[in-house]
């Protein structure tokens, strides 16, 4: 009895997620949305989009809200050629930069391709994570030489939601230990990636696959430290697309991930609280008008709650122009940035800022900010004098 | 003469005897290299007696009749180098070489044996021991041609950077680097600091970063000891310093505050008492106001620090320790007040000189790092703060305000501070060939501080 | 000169086109067809190489004399000043130049001169931008966020649309609706949008049939004008707003301090096209010394471009009276006679009071220089004491008096711990670098950077044709 009703509850849940979801736009969990929440994982409706399995980047499409996304063909193209690149010839350009890299011989190390021979889907990545959890148990049996994975697949429960991640490649038995390896293909010159902060992201990402194989050799009783802290890039060097191999120790970024999964909350816990009715389906809805859906989106962040700060949102979530835009009718601070609106606690407006920046009576809430802005406000206007506002308010 | 009844040794025999064993064994190491192009590294945590180590290091390099330079980033830092050593060793030669206007106090300069002579004159002479700051022994090595030395001793090794280092290198071809691995790194106004982060070249690592970085079979000594901290301050210590382990020289109990009864009529000062009492007892409180929005240089936070200090002398504060017979009662400058910005730093000195207490040291941690004071009273760097960033999360920050103290610290924060930590730490870019991330890794210190310090927690 | 480049997608090191031009007049443009393949890339480089090494080398030979004490230098009259819309074409085209200027035989056929020189340039302007306070090479949207105060967070500070959009929203126009409009509608590059390169993809492949695998201009030239007119029509908006800003910019007038900038930056540019004419190569990168050489340099720059902004322009001393690194109020007192001992000898120091609007706290003995003066010798803090709703501040000169030394009687008068003379003496730094600052094992020779100039070229592949596009990024 206790065990039908419980997963009749578990059931209503999920399906209350899908009610919120309805039809828009579907995105299930892997390390690049897992990274853009981690930037956005304050502000109640990513959460709820996220747990929900929304994509936030495309519900507004067709709205003039929709941000620009997607990516150049040659980029994709490039990316698509340097994987290709890594597994022609039996492998023969990863077996390289493994062996010079890790100063272990790869040479003849058996590379085992999860990409072919699967289903695209659910149970062929389900299979995946078990073959690749296989493999990784050989690890305490000490294997004569490393192993080699291509496309394994982790598996992890991300706020209650199984989720399959894919790692580019792992090296099993390499002095004793797992690494897993990522591959980028923009270039290393001169001993530096020409994009600063993707080494960063893919650092990050690297050690959510190390994260996540630890978890699965505790799940089958091995020492998760046999999971190395340090991870592999491979990235192409100067032009061209001929691999190099980075070897970088990420032990601080397999903390914050671990803090990061934690951070997702549990579908139970959301589904609990949601008011009825809330969705994005109608945020969604190609067919209505523009106004219809950001009205639809601004019924959602107001019974859920939204934190907007410009430098986070703009580059991780798909409702960033329709928040700054909320922000802006507003008068909200924080369309200036975080630091602008940190330097405010307790003025709610521009207007207000403006006001008390010539010297108007400031309320409780804003009296610690409103010394240094009046100050600053007779500062300014001593260094560049404006004419006074059109419109006076009355006192 | 032996004294019936002698009160037993204030020092924890084993400690210090780890720790000579340590010096020793840097010595000899020091000893059998000069001639070499070597260096020894001896790392040391806060309060380590480091500069005593380097004087008596001197001293045994001295006894070997070899030439020696000593040199530290600051002005300030040599002065009291050479202080050091009239005091441990009366009389000894010692050439201060300095640039244009920064002499030594002339107190210090009247002392037998010192000299500050030019760079010239000390080439000519071949001065045996030689103390400047980094800068100005580069500028006497290239202009002058002043070296020659047999060991070059850098004191604050950790502090210096990687240019200034170059700078000074040809001196001596064996080196002893000394320095303090916790406190602030090298700090630069660039736009873009980490330009040239993960390469050889980069001018910005630390001293001891580059040699370890050309020549990682450098030797690193790790002293095992802290003189100025107690041993109930140690445990927080050691949050700065992972893989570095460390114990107090003093026993426990050695050290002692005490503070008269908060007395009638201060009720309205009850909790400020009892966060006295608990700093008293446990050599660490922890002070929170409510959460609240509040700007950087928060006047509510900066009200309670100064109750705190005043309180402190109202009730007569007095201490005890293995350098004291008795208590003697704590002065104004005794006591210092750490803080991360200068606006902190202004709003408080006001409100201190005009209560009196101008005799109260007041500054950022980049100001403290080297010092010691009997009391210290932290502005916590996450007071108030909404978010976290690479700035307020420095463990080099916290890890100064947190160890300049021989008896007591007490700190002052928001009770919203610790659930900052509950969150997620700000993604961080990376760098080839450079592992480090002093993000996380003051996330991981923060986390651990706010821990430990929940005992002493304290409501305002 | 402006620049403005467009990539291919994903591809550092390939100029699918380069504008260049005087910034109010009509640009050429360079398009290679497919930029990967190298015949056709220098090929259509080179006459960018061309006009940029021209008037670079022109720009270097109208020299004038400076004397300084003993020593007289002969610097360029001006240098060539590159104007592009943002940062990140600053470091496309220092990729750029990196590659061309590194460019390796092939098959025992140099590279042509012209374009290893052009690199050569390029990368010089590309390391030369670090300097603050430099105007060499000018990307707009530093030069107009640093200028103007708007709502825009830093991050939507880089796009050169929206940044204009706010300065001049148009008549009736709110600016923030005028900027979100423009981020809407603007491309400005270097990095093509997925719509741009959709198009790009097509034409390239349509191009690259056609020609065969020819590169003979004779060719390639007919069968490039539906990628250049693509190329033109993405140039020319941003053409454009590089021109409107210009001008508009030009319209206000150039601080005192700009002068003594750029001739910096003239004398930067003279060393460097001297090296180049004379044969001179540069390293890919720096060793220690020439790190550290740039180190204080770059600080150095840094702190007389903070302070002569602030000196010059007083809504840029806002922020520091707010911090406390400077104090302005009225002069009440001034004792040019006040004399005070030094050294056993009585000697000539003026002494000034100086009543605050607020409250401030100084430490004595703090150092502050008049703004009037901030190449001068500071005053001292004597004492500050509260006085009326501020402070009554008592400072002393630390040298003898002087009339530009000394503000008014009864006047306004700013003081501050910015400076402009800098302070600090050179690192002392040796050729040889000690053994300190040498690896054990010498680091492994470099790579061509255009070792992969060989490969075919990557196909291009669609978003839709992929099943997560995002894992390529």
């Amino acid at each position: 009895m206790a065990k039908r009703s419980r997963s009749g509850r578990t059931t209503s849940k999920n399906e209350a997620l899908a009610a919120v979801r309805g039809n828009a736009p579907k995105a299930s969990p892997n390390v690049r949305r897992l990274a853009a929440f981690a930037k956005v994982h304050s502000c109640p409706t990513a959460v709820l989009a996220f747990a929900a399995g929304v994509d936030s980047n495309r519900v507004l499409t067709g709205t003039r809200l929709e941000m620009p996304f997607g990516q150049s063909p040659f980029a994709i193209g490039r990316g698509v050629a340097f994987e290709n690149l890594l597994r022609q010839h039996g492998h023969a350009e990863l077996r390289r930069v493994l062996t010079e890299g890790l100063e272990v011989d790869f040479a003849l190390a058996p590379v085992e391709n999860l990409r072919q021979g699967f289903q695209p889907n659910r149970t062929g990545l389900t299979m995946r994570a078990s073959v690749t959890k296989n493999h990784m148990k050989e690890i305490v049996t000490g294997l004569p030489r490393p192993i080699v994975l291509d496309g394994a697949v982790l598996r992890a429960e991300v706020g209650g939601i199984t989720a399959f991640f894919e790692a580019d490649e792992m090296a099993i038995g390499v002095g004793g230990e797992i690494l897993v390896g990522e591959n980028k293909s923009w270039p290393v010159v001169d001993g530096r990636p020409t994009d600063a902060d993707a080494l960063g992201s893919a650092l990050d990402q690297a050690a959510t696959y190390a994260l996540l194989g630890r978890r699965t050799l505790a799940e089958v009783g091995v020492d998760p430290d046999r999971v190395s802290g340090d991870v592999v890039i491979v990235t192409p060097r100067n032009t061209g697309l001929s691999p190099v191999l980075h070897r970088q120790n990420v032990d601080g970024r397999i903390r914050r991930i671990e803090r990061l999964l934690a951070a997702v909350p549990a579908v139970s816990d959301i589904a609990e609280d949601l008011p009825a009715g809330l969705s994005f389906d109608p945020v969604a809805d190609t067919s209505a008008d523009d106004d219809a859906r950001l009205d639809a989106f601004a019924e959602i962040t107001d019974q859920v709650g939204n934190v907007y700060e410009p430098g986070s949102c703009l580059t991780s979530c798909g409702f960033a122009w329709a928040c700054r835009e909320c922000a802006f009718g507003r008068g909200d601070p924080a369309v200036a940035g975080g630091s602008v609106a940190r330097a405010l606690p307790g003025v709610a407006t521009l207007r207000r800022v403006s006001e008390l920046g010539r010297g108007a009576p400031p309320s409780v809430a804003e009296a610690p900010a409103a010394g240094p802005i009046a100050r600053a406000g007779r500062l300014y206007d001593e260094a560049v004098p404006v004419p006074a506002p059109r419109r006076r308010r009355p006192a | 003469m032996i004294r019936a009844g002698a009160a037993p040794s204030p020092f924890d025999a084993a400690v210090v005897d780890a720790a000579a064993a340590v010096q020793d064994e840097i010595r000899r190491d020091l000893l059998a290299r000069v001639g070499e192009q070597a260096a020894v590294v001896a790392a040391a945590p806060a309060g380590a007696g480091k500069s005593y180590f380097v004087v008596e290091t001197i001293g045994h390099l001295r006894e070997q009749d070899l030439r020696v330079a000593v040199v530290a980033p600051t002005n300030e830092q040599v002065h009291s180098l050479v202080e050091r050593i009239t005091s441990v060793f009366p009389g000894t030669p010692v050439s201060f070489v300095h640039a244009q206007g920064r002499a030594l106090p002339l107190a210090i300069a009247a002392r037998p044996g010192v000299s500050q002579p030019s760079a010239r004159e000390a080439r000519d002479n071949r001065d045996r021991l030689v103390a400047a700051t980094i800068d100005k022994l580069a500028d006497a090595h290239l202009r002058d041609g002043l070296g020659e030395f047999d060991v070059l001793v850098i004191d604050e090794a950790y502090q210096a950077d990687a240019a200034r280092y170059y700078t000074a290198a040809d001196v001596a071809s064996t080196h002893l680097l000394v320095g303090d691995s916790g406190q602030l790194d090298p700090f630069s106004t660039l736009d873009d600091p980490t330009f040239w982060r993960g390469g050889a070249e980069d001018p910005l690592q630390t001293a001891v970063g580059v040699l370890l970085r050309n020549h990682p079979s450098t030797r690193v000594h790790q002293l095992p000891i802290t003189r100025r901290l107690d041993p109930r301050a140690v445990p927080i210590a050691r949050s700065f310093y992972p893989d570095h382990h460390f114990d107090a020289a003093v026993r426990p109990g050695v050290r002692q505050l005490r503070l008269d009864r908060p007395g009638p009529g201060t009720r309205s000062f009850a909790s400020i008492d009892r966060a006295l009492n608990e700093a008293a007892d446990h050599g660490w409180a922890y002070v929170t106001l409510p959460g609240a929005a509040v700007v950087m240089a928060d006047p509510a936070t900066a009200e309670v620090m100064l109750n705190l200090v005043t309180r402190l002398i109202a009730r007569t504060a007095r201490a005890t320790c293995e350098n004291r017979r008795g208590f003697e009662v704590l002065r104004a400058r005794d006591i210092a007040v750490a803080v991360s910005h200068n606006d902190q730093k202004d709003l408080l000195r006001a409100i201190f000189d005009d209560a009196g207490l101008g005799a109260v040291t007041v500054d950022t941690a980049n100001r403290l790092q080297g010092l010691t004071y009997e009391v210290v009273v932290a502005w916590h760097p996450l007071a108030g703060a909404t978010v976290t960033d690479a700035f307020h999360l420095d463990p080099g920050r916290l890890c100064v305000m947190l160890t300049r103290h021989r008896q007591a610290c007490i700190l002052v924060g928001r009770d919203t501070d610790r659930v900052l930590l509950d969150g997620v730490p700000p993604a961080t870019p990376g760098y080839l060939g450079w592992d480090p991330d002093p993000v996380l890794d003051g996330w991981d210190a923060h986390e651990l501080v706010f821990e430990l310090l929940g005992p002493h927690h304290v409501t305002a | 000169m402006g620049i403005v480049m467009w990539r291919l997608g994903g591809e550092r090191f390939r100029a699918a086109a380069v504008a260049w031009g005087p910034v109010a007049g009509p640009f050429k443009i360079a398009v290679a067809g497919e930029p990967r393949n190298r015949d056709l890339y220098f090929h259509a480089l080179a006459p960018f190489a061309t006009d940029l090494s021209t008037a670079v080398r022109a720009a270097a030979d109208d020299r004038v004399a400076r004397t300084r004490g003993s020593r007289t230098d002969r610097l360029p009259a001006n240098g060539l000043q590159l104007v592009v819309a943002n940062r990140s074409t600053v470091g496309a085209l220092g990729l750029l130049g990196r590659y061309l200027a590194y460019l390796s035989d092939r098959s025992g056929v140099s590279p042509d001169p012209n374009l290893m020189e052009a690199g050569k340039h390029l990368r010089f302007y590309a390391r030369h931008s670090r300097t603050p306070g430099q105007a060499l090479i000018v990307p707009l949207d530093r030069l107009l966020s640093e200028h103007w105060a708007t709502l825009l967070s830093p991050l939507e500070q880089a796009n050169l649309a929206a940044l204009d959009a706010q300065i001049e929203p148009g008549r009736g126009v709110h600016a923030f609706e005028a900027s979100a409009a423009a981020e809407r509608i603007a491309r400005i590059g270097p990095e093509p949008t997925e719509d741009i390169d959709r198009v790009t993809t097509e034409l390239v492949e349509a191009f690259n049939e056609d020609r065969a695998g020819s590169v003979d201009p004779a060719v390639v030239t007919p069968l490039l004008e539906p990628i250049s007119a693509h190329y033109r029509a993405l140039v020319e908006p941003v053409w454009a707003l590089i021109g409107r800003s210009v001008s508009r910019e030009r319209g206000l007038p150039a601080a005192p301090s700009v002068a003594g900038r750029f001739e910096s930056d003239r004398e930067a540019f003279g060393r460097h096209v001297d090296w180049v004419s004379d044969g001179g190569r540069y390293r890919t990168t720096d060793t220690p010394r020439q790190a550290a050489m740039t180190l204080r340099r770059l600080e150095q720059a840094r702190s007389r471009y903070e302070a002569e902004r602030a000196i010059e322009d007083p809504a840029c001393m806002v922020p520091y009276l707010l911090d406390a690194d400077a104090i302005r109020g009225t002069v009440t007192n001034l004792n040019e006679d006040h004399r005070t001992v030094v050294r056993v000898r009585a000697v000539q120091r003026p002494l000034l009071t100086l009543d605050t609007d607020d409250p401030i706290v100084l430490p004595a003995g703090k150092k502050l220089w008049w703004t009037a003066a901030a190449h001068d010798a500071p005053w001292e803090v004597v004492s500050v004491t509260r006085h009326a709703a501020g402070s009554r501040a008592v400072l002393m000169l630390t040298t003898v008096a002087r009339n530009d030394r000394l503000p008014a009687l009864r006047g306004r008068a700013t003081f501050s711990t910015l400076r402009t003379r800098s302070e600090g003496f050179p690192l002392a730094l040796a050729t040889a670098p000690p053994w300190t600052h040498q690896p054990e094992r010498p680091p492994a020779a470099p790579e061509p950077i255009d070792a992969g100039d060989a490969e075919t070229p990557a196909a291009a592949v669609d978003g839709s044709a992929v099943a997560d596009p995002e894992a390529y990024r």
